[in-house]
């Protein structure tokens, strides 16, 4: 009796332990699929500050090295633990330079890294994930032209991140549904300016709003029907603001001074624009061309 | 001492006392209060900045009124104090000499800005106080 169900138990974890490898498999992009491309760096510049990247992969020690570099390596706390942002820098022992095209353009697009692993969505890729690759690789282009830092990786104080990391695969299924590079990226709406599709781009894509600005569930997937209508900080403490209705709410008197709020934040006398980690947000974009900065202002402005 | 003079200088004192204290007694005891006191000086410097109309007297007046509040400011966070409904971040009780620090630099900027005394002088330290404001909330202020 004893035997026959030890043998069932050990049957059914084995299928079990199958079924979840099988469904959190991470899904990659192959080379092949990558369509050519002569890169752009200055293109790949204004995505570095529409990304946000160095406010994640700034370096741990500023004093020893160029704050402007992502060397990474500084604290960044999470719900799961604190995690170590790795060093994005073109250092080929430590950072990303002996990475390939189709490599970076897994991580930024699906959250896979090099050896096959899925990146912590702390890395906000499910927002990444409606960049275009054409736009990926220009980012890859300005990273690459960066003065290379020595940062080797922290170990992150995440618990059994084996497990973690091959969970995030289910979650994935959950929050990052797309399976093919053009689902993605969304088509421009013909019924809209070409500054509202352009600011819809740049927010939905490498702004990552939602990230913070959309609530999620309770398996931490952001609620898609609540788009950019506010939601917990990942502090787990405060609230982020929505961003619906911001100039029938009498939050900006119209399109120009969202932009301008934008643009110049807390310094040109908008409160609330230092708050809650946006202030580091606002940086980033005010180093946006002008253009952009108004087509995102245009875009969120449409948002009733 | 003669009666009267003691009641002179008894009146003179009181006078006094209200004089300096009525300076005081608009002044917010609460953090918030306090910020929102330098906001006031503040929207004021920012009208100055975008409208070209240097005032130094204005000008200095609204930066020593910063630098009051921010001298304030310094022992408005005690252990303990981080819980409730504050948008202090515990960043602050994690990391004082980083916000001690911060709070240094914004009250170094405006005693640089109460000095001014022509327009270029102003911009150069308008933007460093803007800066040095926003370097702190950038780290400390949750919401």
């Amino acid at each position: 009796m004893t035997r026959k169900l030890f043998a069932t138990v050990a049957i059914v974890g084995l299928a079990a332990l199958g079924a979840f490898l099988w469904a959190s498999e991470p899904v990659e992009i192959a080379a092949s699929q990558l369509p050519p491309h002569v890169p752009d760096k200055a293109n790949g510049e204004i995505l570095f500050h529409a990304g946000g990247c160095i406010s994640c992969h700034k370096p741990a020690d500023t004093a020893q090295t160029d704050p402007n570099l992502p060397a990474g390596g500084a604290p960044l706390a999470t719900p799961i633990g604190t995690l170590y942002p790795p060093n994005i820098t073109p250092d080929v022992k430590t950072g990303i330079g002996a990475w390939s095209d189709v490599e970076f353009v897994n991580a930024v697009k699906r959250g896979i890294s090099p050896s096959g692993e899925n990146y912590v969505p702390a890395f906000p890729y499910t927002s990444y994930a409606h960049m275009s690759v054409d736009d990926i690789l220009d980012l890859k282009a300005y990273l690459m032209s960066l003065k290379p830092v020595s940062s080797p990786r922290h170990d992150s104080g995440v618990p059994l991140p084996w497990l973690v990391r091959r969970g995030v695969g289910l979650w994935k299924r959950l929050a990052l549904p797309e399976t093919s590079l053009a689902d993605a990226t969304p088509l421009p709406d013909p019924s809209q300016s070409a500054a509202w599709n352009r600011g819809a781009y740049l927010v939905n894509g490498p702004g990552h709003c939602a990230e913070c600005h959309t609530p999620r569930n309770v398996l931490l997937v952001p609620e898609a029907a609540k788009y950019l209508e506010g939601g917990l900080h990942p502090n787990g403490r405060t609230k982020v603001p929505s961003l619906h209705d911001l100039i029938g709410r009498g939050l900006f008197k119209d399109v120009n001074d969202l932009a301008d709020g934008l643009k110049q934040g807390e310094e040109g006398g908008y409160d609330n624009m230092s708050a809650g980690g946006m202030g580091e947000v606002q940086s980033n974009l005010s180093k946006l061309p002008d253009a952009d900065i108004k087509a995102i202002a245009e875009y969120l402005a449409s948002l009733k | 001492m003669k009666k009267s003079s003691l009641v002179i200088a008894g009146f003179v004192g009181v006078v006094m006392t209200a004089f300096i204290g009525s300076s005081f007694a608009a002044m917010p005891d609460d953090r918030e209060g306090v910020m929102k006191d330098v906001m006031k000086s503040f929207k004021v410097l920012i009208g100055i900045s975008k409208s070209g109309q240097f005032d130094a007297a204005v000008v200095n007046k609204e930066a020593a009124a910063i630098i009051a509040n921010l001298d304030k400011f310094k022992d408005l966070f005690p252990d303990g104090s981080q819980a409730g409904d504050t948008k202090a971040s515990p960043e602050i009780w994690k990391d004082r000499a980083g916000f001690e620090a911060a709070r240094n630099n914004a009250r170094d900027a405006a005693v640089n800005l109460a000095k001014v005394s022509d327009a270029t002088a102003f911009k150069a330290a308008f933007d460093a106080q803007s800066a040095a404001c926003k370097g702190c909330h950038d780290k400390y202020r949750a919401n």
